[in-house]
């Protein structure tokens, strides 16, 4: 019993020295690496910034090039360069893009990344897919597509935000259809990968919209709707009547972003969908979309059984010119729910100094600001 | 009963109290082995991940932070200040005043010029009567409940039940949350769909410099009884919460920091109202619900988006900490009884759950039995001196070995006190805490276990002082 004891606090002593052992020659070691970095940094970096500053009027020579490859082969001074191209990456755009790719190429970044990509180590691989993405090399993207069936969140988050960088259209494609829904990414962070592909965003929408699988569908009818094109308009629109009630939400927030109002009479009909979801995105959209025909459809919807319904259309109905007017029809009218939901959202986001501006400018009798008083008066009776 | 029996008692007794204790620190060096690798695999992530995007990024989910406040005067003006400036693309902050007797619902009322406003409210959950909803159009972010109190449980559910966002986060309101700890705990709802809680880690603003509700200067409390619990919270958080993470067994979110997705909390039922342990009892009811009904989920912990918390400074208020935290594990546990070793509930049923009930919740009875017992075993002469020291030895020497490791943890990975000197501070507060005050706390949890009964639904407050007075 005793020699159990005495023993498990020698190990356990030993674990923690080795702990602090470790620790301090880590802090070491990294000091050691920082002090050499120091020594060279400015060399290196200074060598780069002068090559790069130029690319725009001159061709890299043979002599720099040899000398870049040189600094490749060494682990600090290849730390550096890859920082370097980073930040590159991360401020420039434009034909200097290309070239700084093209560099990057030659001097072996990117095959040196592309080695990275076959480690073990999946925080490595995950590092190197999005170093690739960074650095928009087109030569990478065989080994991406054949890390996309990887089943770690975040090698297959970089991989695809990494093509999406990379901005070709195919391979980009390719990707997205060999996803299934059960990918764990969550939605939103799939349309913002979408939404960062640097290609033909068209073709890829026109590509990606229609697949059978409505979890990817729907992301890209909805990235479709950020990219805020009308020349995709009228495709986003058919998805109005898609049986699929994914779709039809995904566009009608599409239209809805890209304030696109041709498609008002369909978005109306959509506020009797027999889904709540649906008809209080349809409010939300008509908002949106600040067109008058949706006024009366607007109060109707005030009365819907959901609340949501409701509140979007309420909000929906004051937001459009003409509607507050309307406000007068609803407080008069019998349905409590539908007055109690107007008289909230003109006191939350309306605001109720524009409701007493409104009744400056307005000649109708009682104010609305009375009638909104003696409304809650007899409510709290 | 005759001699030789009761001295048989008393010596098995005390070498199952040694087979406990070495137990116990077993598990808690596994936990910290675990805790370092998932910490370095943390921290390795952080080199690729995204968040930076997201924080100006229309795809970033929008957030409800919920601030249940209760008698909060000192300290919610500055809070509140503090939540609505942070750094998110879209959220909105909820102060729920449970029904305050002191001037908390005003001193918001007039700091931010709000009005009352008649929003009708969904009670998807059922909470006490809200008595008034307050708004200013120009801080359109910030809603101000005022509600019949009900306890933290249901202020909690009454933000909820107010909230717009599809992830709730609840912060108390005498915590100040650093710039991007929001986009930090949401990542990971981001990251995995099915992601349902995530914690963040909860660290001692007392002894730091908070101007305008931002910690500006990370610091070490004068007050021993907050420098004791800097060094306990290291150890529960960057080895429990960090090794319990790494089992995919977490049992508790700190209901100072926490994140949830909305529709999973309402699903099972949002803040227990009856508990004092509402944090942790909503995390043990996700893993009952989503493990009895095969629905997949995920609960993390995230070690990097900080919330700032003051501690007690006197043992009074320690006292009241300690008692309440034990009554609502102890309230947890009891409601779940059923997940005890129970395969249905897996690797939450066979390891978190017993772990809790043997460890944490009878853990402090057989360790005060322990410093008893043994000590007089010793004077009546049923032991021996060496099993007496050795006891002694073995107890004190683990506890300081464990406090150690988490610090280590603590400068390998996030290293807020990166001096020398807060090092050597912190390492000899590692050890003196095992003379005394770590025996202090055992003895109010065990208050907690006797006073179980009588006090499981009271809300348990203690002093706060404003953040703009403390160095």
């Amino acid at each position: 019993m005793e020699l159990i004891v005495l023993y498990s606090i020698l190990i356990f002593s030993v674990i923690i020295i080795l702990l602090y052992a470790y620790l301090i020659t880590e802090k070491l070691y990294e000091d050691y690496i920082n002090r050499k970095k120091r020594r060279v940094y400015k060399d290196v970096s200074g060598y780069l910034d002068d090559i790069a500053s130029r690319l725009d009027e001159y061709e890299v020579t043979n002599v720099q090039l040899k000398v870049l490859k040189g600094f490749i082969k060494d682990r600090i001074k290849r730390e550096i360069i890859e920082e370097r191209f980073l930040l590159y990456f991360e401020n420039l755009r434009g034909s200097i893009s290309n070239k700084l790719t093209k560099l990057a190429e030659d001097i072996g970044l990117v095959d040196y990344e592309l080695e990275k990509l076959k480690s073990k180590d999946m925080h490595k691989v995950a590092l190197a897919c999005k170093n690739l993405g960074e650095i928009r090399s087109k030569k990478a993207l065989g080994s991406l597509l054949d890390l996309i069936d990887i089943e770690v969140v975040e090698v297959k988050y970089n991989v695809l935000m990494a093509l999406a960088k990379i901005g070709d259209e195919e391979a980009f494609i390719e990707a997205f259809k060999r996803l299934s829904k059960t990918i764990p990414l969550s939605e939103r962070s799939l349309v913002e990968i979408a939404d960062s592909f640097e290609g033909d965003k068209i073709y890829v929408y026109r590509n990606l919209m229609y697949l059978e699988d409505e979890f990817i569908s729907s992301i890209f009818i909805k990235s479709a709707g950020n990219y805020k094109n009308t020349l995709l308009a009228d495709e986003i629109a058919i998805f109005l009547a898609d049986e699929n009630k994914e779709k039809k939400i995904a566009a009608l927030k599409a239209l809805g972003n890209m304030g696109d109002n041709r498609y008002v009479i369909q978005i109306i009909e959509l506020l009797n969908d027999k889904s709540w979801e649906v008809r209080a995105i349809a409010a939300k959209v008509l908002g949106q979309l600040q067109d008058n025909r949706a006024l009366i459809p607007l109060v109707k919807a005030l009365s819907d059984k959901e609340w949501y319904v409701r509140y979007n259309a309420a909000n929906s109905l004051i937001s459009i010119e003409g509607g507050i007017e309307l406000v007068y029809d609803v407080l008069e009218g019998e349905d409590r729910f539908a007055k109690d939901i107007v008289v909230s959202v003109l006191e939350t986001s309306y605001g109720w100094d524009k409701v007493l501006e409104y009744d400056m400018y307005s000649s109708r009798t009682p104010k609305l600001s009375e009638a909104i008083k003696k409304y809650i008066e007899e409510k709290d009776r | 009963m005759n001699t030789p029996l009761l001295k048989s008692i008393v010596i098995n007794f005390n070498y199952f109290i040694i087979y406990y204790v070495l137990v116990i620190n077993f598990i808690y060096f596994i936990q910290l082995i675990l805790a370092a690798f998932n910490l370095s695999d943390y921290i390795r992530k952080i080199r690729y991940s995204d968040y930076k995007k997201y924080m100006i990024s229309d795809n970033m989910i929008p957030i409800s932070i919920l601030v249940p406040a209760y008698n909060e005067e000192e300290t919610i003006v500055e809070n509140i200040k503090s939540l609505i400036s942070l750094n998110y693309p879209k959220f909105e902050v909820i102060v729920i005043n449970d029904g305050s007797k002191d001037n908390t619902l005003n001193k918001v009322i007039q700091e931010f010029d709000l009005k009352e406003v008649n929003q009708p409210v969904r009670y998807r959950l059922k909470t006490n009567k809200i008595k008034g909803i307050y708004k200013n159009i120009d801080i359109p972010n910030l809603i101000l409940v005022d509600k019949e109190n009900g306890g933290k449980a249901d202020a909690l559910n009454a933000g909820i039940n107010v909230s717009n966002y599809p992830i709730i986060t609840s912060i108390d309101a005498d915590s100040i949350l650093e710039s991007d700890s929001l986009v930090r705990v949401v990542m990971p709802f981001i990251e995995n769909k099915k992601t349902v809680a995530v914690g963040g880690i909860v660290r001692i603003a007392n002894g730091s410099i908070i101007t305008r509700g931002r910690v500006v200067d990370i610091g070490l409390p004068k007050s021993s009884v907050a420098m004791f619990q800097i060094v306990e919270y290291l150890r529960a958080f960057l080895t429990g919460r960090v090794g319990w993470d790494a089992l995919n067994s977490l049992l508790i979110v700190s209901g100072a920091f926490g994140a949830f997705k909305k529709e999973a909390a309402i699903e099972v039922g949002g803040y227990a109202k009856n508990t004092i342990g509402e944090d942790m009892e909503l995390i043990v009811k996700m893993h009952e619900y989503f493990l009895r009904n095969k629905i997949p989920y995920r609960i993390k912990f995230v070690p990097d988006p900080v919330c700032w918390t003051q501690a007690p400074e006197t043992l009074k208020d320690l006292r009241s900490q300690r008692r309440r935290w034990q009554i609502g594990l102890m309230d947890s546990l009891f409601k779940h009884k059923k997940m005890f070793l129970n395969p249905r509930y897996k690797q939450i049923g066979l390891i978190a759950v017993p772990y809790f009930w043997l460890f944490e919740m009878i853990g402090p009875i057989i360790e005060i039995v322990g410093y008893v017992m043994i000590p007089l075993a010793y004077i009546f002469g049923l032991l021996n001196l060496k099993y007496f020291l050795l006891f002694f030895a073995a107890s004190i020497l683990y506890g300081i070995l464990l406090s150690l490791g988490a610090i280590l943890l603590e400068e390998y990975t996030f290293n807020k006190y990166p001096t020398l000197k807060q090092l050597i501070k912190l390492s000899l507060y590692g050890i003196l805490e095992n003379f005394g005050y770590r025996q202090l706390t055992t003895l109010y949890r065990i208050e907690g276990i006797i006073k179980f009964r009588k006090m499981k639904h009271s809300w348990g407050k203690i002093k706060r002082t404003s953040f703009q007075n403390q160095r």
